[in-house]
């Protein structure tokens, strides 16, 4: 706090009342006006008047409805109002110091010292604020009054709940503003005084009981709401600019936090302030302006009196000191059972993170920034709404085009890249948010299956970065590791009790429908691997009954209604011959601690334990059974999300020792927990990967040299070469070598996957048939028809031989470690006879002319204007100076109405809750 | 229950341990591997002209269409021609005309991979063929060249593509490997001719041959090797295991050098054969790695004619006839066929050589590549050999048998002696 002028309080004795003070006493809930009143009326310093502002009548007291009301009845033959809550009881001398020290300091609004209603404890003093108006006091709870503060001083704000303010200052100032809860409103009162050039002081002398039933000093989201209003109204535009996103980013990171300290409404509340602020925007503006006309000093003026740094990350960073201390001051062995079990559940936000602490490590090169670019793990589109709009039925310009959605993974990363701006990193905000959903889903799935100890979320370490999270990246699939962190919330809320009221149903469906949707988009088929950890659950989980099962037939249906849009537009293929395959081959020492494991737990645990271990068991067999067929792509995918899970709980259940203190731990559960940290020890491996898995990126810088090579990169493709696992996405197989089509500079996650090949695709084929049988001279003219500019070769395939003896592809040395071709034949995707069209994500434009264009992509008849066939390739008109792509109905529909019902289940599971199961 | 459900979870466990010791990787694509190369439709070659030298082009082909010949020197396209091909399938061209005195590129995109080129280069003193080559991205070979006092040799590399290529150049004389530091590493730009001049770097070596193992991209090859009066052409070629090398009597005894190219000793079988029949024993012997032979032709009996060269490791055969007026050579042909295209023989001093390899009588069908041309028509018995007069019009001559045959060519005339071996047409199979 900083006192620009102190002086030392002294008790105030009779006065001479020059000073003429008016009395509102405001009406606050769970006050008693009447008791206030009398207290007013018992102060030694007269007062000339009394009122109540408030909806209560008291005999012989004027009433009003707001303190402007009021204000509008007094004229100059009264000094000053003095504000006082129902709730509070000042002393007889309260009123006397405060008029003294107003008058002695020349001060415009004082305030009084606050203790609490047996007067022992100090409730204020007088506040500072941090620049973001979050108030602190400096005093410890419960904080004794040994009057170690009572000095004069000019402070931030002063408590709203007893304060004496210069009548002309607080009529100039508006009065209080109605909108403000008492705390906000207080401050708020304080800055704009402040900012009329009036000095804001605390008279300790003037001591006030206050019992706190008005919720003064208790934050809500209210009282955040209101100080984000009060910072909204005073501080210049320039400040505002960067502190309101300053702001924003510090109550996210409060709320996100405060998540693992049990503390989930901080960040609800931030939510709520910053929406009723949006909502009451207008007011605020016109507030604002109304400050602008009493406006004397700079925001300089109230940086003085705020305190450097964040209170709110102080508080943060203090309570989880406080946290991390128990952990380091307790001393197991003499403590109770009720203690052990409160400890316990106070440890869990200390392993949750440590867990998250350990996975941040693991996952550092895709938290921290964009995707590496390699196999399924590409950067995103910038125009991720024409993404979105592939998804819908429009087309989807992967290799040489086809009408296939794009994947539902693309699609979800796309709405969220929309959400975020356009944002192209926001891979990082999906992948954190995977890992720590997933880590607290994890412990609420064990939780509910009866592993309570806080050493179950160390299970999310095996499930999130061990042997299955692994064998996903080292596919190269990021969606799918995104997945896993979904997997455990589909299981939980299909095994969790339906709630009892029809408001908390329709929460809980909005809720499941969330989870299956991002299951599903990320990993499609593992929403049936999902639904067969519920039978699992069912199956080895006493007390988990048949209505599970319905919940995830339920659950199962929201997830392929989610979607619809995509199994509208592709085959069964998509599901196993395309995508990223999942090998399943993990090491023997994890498959054997995983075995030990579970056989260890299962002849030694309770039966609750063996249980769950059952649940993991059959999760990892199902996986590894999955695996035994060969199959590919998305199935690979979904089984490897299950196994991830299994591997676990299986680990979960195999910490569990925990579980069994009314019976001594044997040697065997020890031998069980040593196997379980050794699976746990071998996932952190992963740390010097630092991508959970995820490959290397491959071709960020690969294809850079496009973008400076192609006039218009859109219009230009290359054509890669090399073995499949060398390639980003899908690739085709040829004579001894795999390829595949990319547009632009840089291989996008919009193009990874690739549909069947169509006519075009197969004209490809044949024409790289003949050129691979070293039969071609002029290899780049027959490339040129698909707009192939550069042939890439990444591997030693015998297809780069054959380029040797030819005429019309140019090796250049443009990437290091593979072989570049220009095509000196190339004509680009859109070659019009108007002249020169740039390309787009689909079509494009150019000059408006009597010609056509002959677009390089599959033929589709929904290309426009004036479409034809051309080969198998299109020819629409030049006339409009536009390509357009008329999107299939069917498919627009059903993505509008899943996204409409996404709306609406995001709203139902937030608003809509019952805590209490049937 | 409980104890059921610890049987339940022990099994799974190891049926678990049964699927994953079991698991097989999952599906890996089928790349294949990779096609048998196609017999390439297009041929390159260095060509050589020099001043007051005319250079004939001469283009033969069992496929009528189009035919895009360009030539490039200096890393730039010099001249570009395209014909077209009749059902006749010959044409001919002067190419000294189109680039002058150059020393050029020159590729042939011809309709079909059964065609073949040749280059006949005549003017005062030399008499000179070469055929134009599929192009090889492995080794090439060259063998029996000279730098004998008074020779000069020069090795020109053709890289009439649009990539560069690098080259290392092997070579091997009578001293076993022999080479120069220069040859390491030989740069030879897109689009360009590099000559090297052995004779200088390698000089007065009886016999020496040449190796062209190519790092990166594909280059054709060819050995010019000059006296004061004439001047021998022989095109590199890739090595295999079977040659076919005519013999022509010129008075002076033809060198046959085998140069064994895989870096191993191989064994050689040389089979003769002339006018009236196979003749002698076959001769056999090993070559060491790293040399080359040169064959005593003498050895084998009077009168031959042709031999054939079959050797147990990849080789390279050819022919040298080095006398006072002559200096001609050519690579042997590495199979026999029952058709033949042969570009380049014509006019006067011209001679189709003919060689019947089987145990069986051939019936040979000798069809001038011009139009309206009749065809000629004889047998050559079994293990004989032919020569056959060919002084007519036209670019060349289809060849056909009822058996596998190996046809060879001269062309003699006042400047020398040049000589080539046709292009084998290769069947389905082959």
């Amino acid at each position: 706090m900083v006192a620009s002028m102190t002086s030392v309080s002294e008790p105030t004795g009779p006065s001479e009342d020059d000073t003429h003070v008016a009395c509102a006493v405001l009406e606050v809930e769970g006050g008693h006006v009447a008791g206030t009143v009398e207290a007013v009326r018992s102060s030694v310093y007269g007062v000339d008047r009394v009122a109540v502002i408030g909806s209560e009548v008291l005999a012989g007291l004027e009433g009003f409805d707001s303190i402007d009301a009021m204000l509008a009845t007094i004229g100059s033959e009264i000094d000053a109002v003095w504000i006082v809550h129902s709730d509070a009881r000042p002393r007889p001398d309260a009123l006397g110091a405060l008029v003294a020290e107003m008058d002695r300091n020349h001060a415009s609004l004082v305030g009084s010292k606050i203790v609490d209603a047996t007067g022992v404890h100090l409730e204020s003093v007088g506040s500072a604020t941090d620049v973001f108006g979050e108030p602190y006091s400096g005093l410890d709870p419960d904080e004794v009054d040994l009057e170690q503060y009572d000095v004069v001083r000019d402070v931030a704000s002063v408590s709203g709940v007893s304060t004496l303010v210069r009548r002309d200052l607080l009529r100039g100032l508006g009065g209080l503003d109605p909108a403000l809860p008492p705390g906000a409103a207080g401050q708020d009162l304080s800055q704009r005084a402040r900012l009329a050039g009036s000095r804001v002081m605390i008279v300790p002398s003037s001591e006030v009981r206050h019992d706190g039933t008005c919720g003064h000093d208790v934050s809500t989201w209210q009282e955040r709401a209101g100080r984000y209003r009060a910072m909204l109204k005073v501080y210049g535009v320039v400040t505002l600019i960067w502190l309101i996103p300053l702001s924003l980013i510090i109550g996210l990171i409060d709320g996100i936090v405060r998540i693992f300290l049990r503390q989930p409404r901080r960040l609800v509340d931030h939510g709520l302030a910053v929406a009723w602020n949006i909502w009451r925007f207008p007011g605020s503006l016109r507030a604002r302006m109304r400050v602008r006309s009493i406006r004397h000093v700079g925001d300089e003026e109230l940086f003085r009196y705020q305190l450097p740094g964040s209170v709110l990350l102080r508080d943060l960073g203090a309570d989880i000191g406080e946290r991390f201390g128990w952990v380091i001051d307790a001393e197991p062995g003499v403590v109770t059972q009720d203690e052990i079990e409160s400890e316990s559940s106070r440890a869990v936000p200390v392993v949750v993170a440590i867990t998250l602490a350990l996975l941040a490590l693991a996952a550092r090169g895709v938290l921290f920034r964009p995707l590496p670019a390699e196999r399924f793990s590409l950067p995103l589109e910038h125009d991720w709404s024409s993404v979105l709009a592939s998804y819908a039925g429009s087309w989807n310009p992967a290799g040489l085009g086809s009408l296939e959605p794009v994947h539902p993974s693309v699609a979800f990363t796309s709405a969220v890249q929309g959400m975020f701006g356009g944002w192209p990193a926001v891979t990082t905000v999906i992948t954190a948010a995977s890992l720590v959903l997933g880590t607290i889903g994890f412990g609420r799935l064990m939780g509910r299956l009866g592993i309570d100890g806080p050493s179950r979320y160390l299970g999310g370490i095996a499930m999130l970065a061990g042997t299955f999270a692994t064998a996903v990246g080292r596919g190269g699939d990021w969606a799918g590791l995104v997945a896993i962190g979904a997997m455990p919330w589909f299981v939980d809320l299909c095994i969790s009790a339906w709630p009892g009221s029809w408001r908390g149903r329709i929460g809980r469906v909005g809720a499941l429908f969330l989870v299956a949707t991002a299951l599903a988009s990320f990993a499609p088929v593992a929403l049936a691997f999902g639904a067969v950890g519920v039978i699992a659950v069912s199956v080895f989980v006493p007390g988990v009954g048949t209505s599970s099962l319905l919940t995830m037939i339920l659950g199962v249906d929201l997830g392929v209604f989610a979607l619809s849009p995509y199994l509208a537009g592709v085959g069964t293929a998509a599901f196993t011959d395309f995508g990223p395959d999942v090998d399943l081959i993990m090491s023997p020492w994890v498959g054997g601690a995983l075995a030990a494991a579970a056989v260890l737990m299962a002849v030694s645990g309770s039966r609750r334990v063996v249980g769950v271990m059952g649940v993991g068991v059959s999760m990892v067999g199902v996986a590894l059974g999955a695996a035994l067929f060969s199959v590919g792509g998305d199935v690979s995918v979904g089984a490897a999300v299950l196994g991830a899970l299994g591997s676990g709980v299986i680990v979960a259940a195999g910490l569990a020792v925990d579980q069994e203190r009314s019976i001594a731990a044997s040697a065997v559960q020890w031998l069980a927990v040593a196997a379980s940290v050794f699976v746990i020890g071998a996932a952190l491996t992963t740390i010097g990967n630092g991508r959970l898995g995820l490959p290397e990126d491959a071709w960020t810088d690969r294809l850079a040299f496009v973008a400076g090579l192609s006039p218009d990169p859109e219009s230009a493709r290359t054509l890669l070469v090399g073995l499949p696992d060398s390639l980003p996405g899908d690739s085709r197989i040829g004579n001894g070598y795999a390829y595949r089509l990319v547009s632009g500079d840089s291989v996008t996650l919009a193009e990874a996957r690739l549909a069947p090949p169509r006519v075009g695709d197969r004209v490809l084929s044949e024409a790289l048939s003949l050129i691979d049988r070293g039969d071609v001279l002029e290899p780049g003219e027959l490339l040129a028809p698909f707009a192939v500019q550069w042939v890439m070769v990444v591997d030693e395939v015998e297809f780069a031989d054959v380029l040797s003896a030819q005429v019309d592809l140019t090796e250049v040395p443009l990437s290091e470690g593979v072989r570049v071709f220009r095509n000196e034949a190339f004509v680009p995707r859109l070659d019009a006879s108007s002249g020169v069209w740039d390309a787009g994500y689909v079509g494009g434009s150019g000059p408006a002319g009597p010609g056509t264009v002959r677009v390089a992509d599959n033929a589709s008849v929904r290309f426009g204007p004036g479409w034809s066939q051309d080969e198998w390739a299109n020819r629409v008109s030049a006339s409009e100076g536009t390509i357009t792509y008329e999107p299939v109905p069917i498919r627009r529909t059903l993505a509008l109405t899943v996204v409409s019902v996404f709306v609406s289940a995001l709203l139902a599971s937030i608003g809509l809750r019952d805590r209490r199961p049937r | 229950m409980t104890s059921v459900t610890r049987v339940v979870v022990g099994l799974m466990v190891l049926v678990s341990i049964a699927f994953w010791t079991q698991a097989p990787e999952l599906r890996q694509p089928d790349l294949g591997i990779g096609p048998d190369r196609a017999p390439a439709s297009s041929v390159a070659c260095p060509v050589i002209t020099g001043r007051d030298a005319t250079s004939d082009a001469l283009i033969a082909s069992q496929v009528p269409g189009p035919v895009a010949v360009t030539a490039s020197a200096g890393g730039t396209v010099i001249e570009a021609v395209d014909l077209e091909l009749d059902d006749s399938g010959g044409a001919g061209f002067d190419l000294g005309a189109a680039v002058g005195a150059f020393t050029v590129g020159l590729v042939a995109d011809l309709p079909d991979a059964a065609g073949a080129v040749s280059i006949l280069t005549t003017s005062e003193g030399v008499l000179a063929a070469s055929n134009c080559t599929p192009p090889v991205t492995g080794e090439v070979a060259i063998a029996g060249m000279s730098t004998a006092s008074g020779e000069s040799l020069d090795l020109v590399l053709a890289n009439p593509y649009t990539n560069d290529a690098v080259v290392e150049v092997r070579t091997v004389s009578e001293a076993g490997v022999d080479s120069a530091s220069e040859l390491e590493s030989v740069l030879v730009p897109a689009g360009s001719v590099v000559s090297v001049d052995l004779a200088r770097l390698l000089p007065l070596r009886t016999r020496l041959s040449i190796r062209i193992i190519p790092e990166r991209g594909v280059v054709h090859a060819a050995a010019v090797q000059s006296s004061s009066n004439e001047r021998a052409i022989v095109e590199a070629v890739e090595p295999d295991q079977e040659w076919f090398l005519p013999l022509p009597n010129t008075g002076t005894s033809p060198i046959v050098t085998i140069l064994p190219t895989g870096g191993v000793e191989v064994g050689f079988v040389v089979d003769a054969y002339g006018e009236s029949g196979p003749i002698g024993e076959s001769l056999e012997g090993t070559i060491p790695a790293d040399q080359h032979i040169v064959l005593d032709v003498a050895q084998l009996g009077d009168g031959v004619s042709a031999i054939r060269v079959a050797t147990t490791g990849l080789s390279v055969a050819s022919t040298m006839i080095e006398s006072d007026d002559i200096r001609a050579g050519t690579p042997g042909a590495p199979r026999a066929a029952s058709e033949w295209l042969v570009p380049g023989p014509g006019g006067i001093g011209s001679v189709l050589r003919l060689v019947n390899p089987s145990g069986l009588d051939a019936a040979v069908v000798i069809q001038p590549l011009i139009a309206g041309a009749d065809a000629e028509s004889l047998t050559i018995p079994a293990g004989s050999t032919a020569n056959v007069a060919v002084s007519g019009p036209g670019s060349g001559y289809l060849v056909r048998a009822d058996g596998d045959i190996f046809v060879a060519w001269s062309v003699a005339g006042d400047a020398g002696l040049a000589l080539g071996v046709g292009r084998p047409v290769l069947t389905a199979g082959e």
